[in-house]
């Protein structure tokens, strides 16, 4: 990428090293990166939709970010809407597309992330997002139990069968009944407005 | 998701083509050079207007577009002026082809494409639309590598088909701001169509 060059060609892409194998996404048509191909479409979560503006921190501050990802509407809704997600590495680039149109050979990479928590947006025109919010992956090196995120997977692990953290209501719900939450009696809008997101699944009944 | 076919007549009086860029300029400072800056995905949309039509024809149409507005259409696009000939029934020869090039075989030998004229591909059940840049001629053999416009959005498998002679554009159609009327629509109307990928 030289500043004399009259014309470049760039592309931004991702990869998510989701539980069910990688997911690797670029910002439009297809591209080469190190021997794997980048489309901008993924059978399972779909496109990105949004991608929050890449934040760097220094002092007592830690990178994250957010993304949200429009999963396909025809995938099982289990496949992307899972509590295995948080943890998971997402890695984005920028590079220069060489003159074959496809291939990046150098890129610039701008976050190396971990999923920290999901949440899932179902929006009054239909739309049903998958927002991620990140942490920068040398946050695992914060804590002691390195790269465990406070889930009920991870508390799985430690106390197989207690269910505390399943029924915790704080937590997102991952049953996939496909309800939006009933609207609240004490909220004063009432309804799902546009930008008003509904739980659903198990949270939608704890509220 | 199976697109509706929008009726085939009478022809557009119109269609306008344009180029869905997702590139653009960045503008040297202080007179230092411009930069083009491209980027993937590049696309085409064409805003279609239509004569006057008969009640018949507006009811067939009024029909197609309320439903194509919630399962996108499939349009045969008309390129006035323009005989595409007898290119034979060309198929992309090799899978996991990339960028601006696009190897066919199966034509018609010696058959002459021509700067400018719209080919379909068909992938699976999802059709993609792209131009000729230059002009050129078949092999003998019926083999030919066709340059293409913009750079390839998906990788058709071997054996997938080129659409020559009768080009068809898939994609959404945009909820314009009239009613599907059917008085309205007889009096003639436009709509737009974008390419999703």
């Amino acid at each position: 990428m030289a500043a004399t060059d009259p014309v470049i060609t760039l592309a931004a892409f991702l990869k998510l090293e989701a539980p069910d194998g990688d997911v690797r996404l670029c910002d439009g048509g297809m591209l080469d990166f190190d021997s794997e191909r980048y489309e901008s479409q993924d059978a399972v979560f779909g496109t990105i939709a949004e991608a929050a503006e890449l934040e760097a921190a220094f002092g007592d501050a830690a990178e994250d970010g957010q993304l949200i990802l429009a999963p396909n509407p025809e995938a099982d809704l289990a496949d992307w809407w899972r509590e295995d997600l948080p943890g998971c590495r997402i890695r984005a680039w920028m590079g220069e597309v060489d003159a074959d149109g496809v291939t990046v050979t150098n890129a610039e990479q701008l976050a190396d992330w971990l999923v920290d928590t999901g949440e899932r947006l179902q929006q009054e025109d239909g739309g049903d997002m998958l927002a991620l919010e990140l942490i920068g992956r040398p946050e695992k090196l914060f804590i002691i139990n390195e790269g465990n995120v406070c889930s009920d997977r991870f508390h799985q692990t430690l106390f197989s069968g207690e269910l505390g953290m399943s029924n915790c209501t704080d937590l997102q719900g991952f049953v996939a009944w496909g309800a939006a939450s009933p609207t609240r009696s004490t909220s004063s809008g009432g309804g799902l407005g546009p930008n008003k997101y509904a739980a659903g699944g198990l949270g939608a009944l704890l509220f | 998701m199976v697109a509706v076919t929008l009726p085939d007549s009478p022809g557009p009086r119109n269609v306008q083509w344009e180029l869905v860029d997702f590139g653009g300029i960045v503008p040297g400072a202080l007179g230092g050079p411009d930069q083009r800056v491209n980027r993937l995905g590049n696309r085409w949309r064409a805003t279609v207007e239509m004569p006057v039509l008969t009640a018949k024809q507006a009811r067939e149409w009024s029909a197609a577009l309320v439903r194509g507005v919630r399962l996108g259409v499939l349009w045969e696009i008309v390129q006035p002026g323009f005989s595409p000939g007898v290119p034979g029934r060309p198929l992309v020869a090799g899978a996991s082809q990339t960028g601006w090039e696009l190897d066919a075989d199966t034509f018609t030998p010696g058959y002459v494409w021509r700067p400018g004229q719209f080919i379909s591909v068909l992938i699976g059940t999802q059709r993609y639309i792209y131009q000729f840049a230059e002009s050129g001629r078949v092999e003998t053999d019926g083999t030919a590598t066709l340059p293409i416009e913009p750079a390839l959005r998906v990788s058709p498998g071997d054996g997938d088909t080129i659409e020559v002679v009768r080009p068809v554009m898939q994609g959404l159609v945009a909820a314009p701001a009239w009613a599907y009327d059917v008085d309205k629509l007889a009096r003639g109307f436009s709509f737009t169509i974008t390419e999703t990928r």
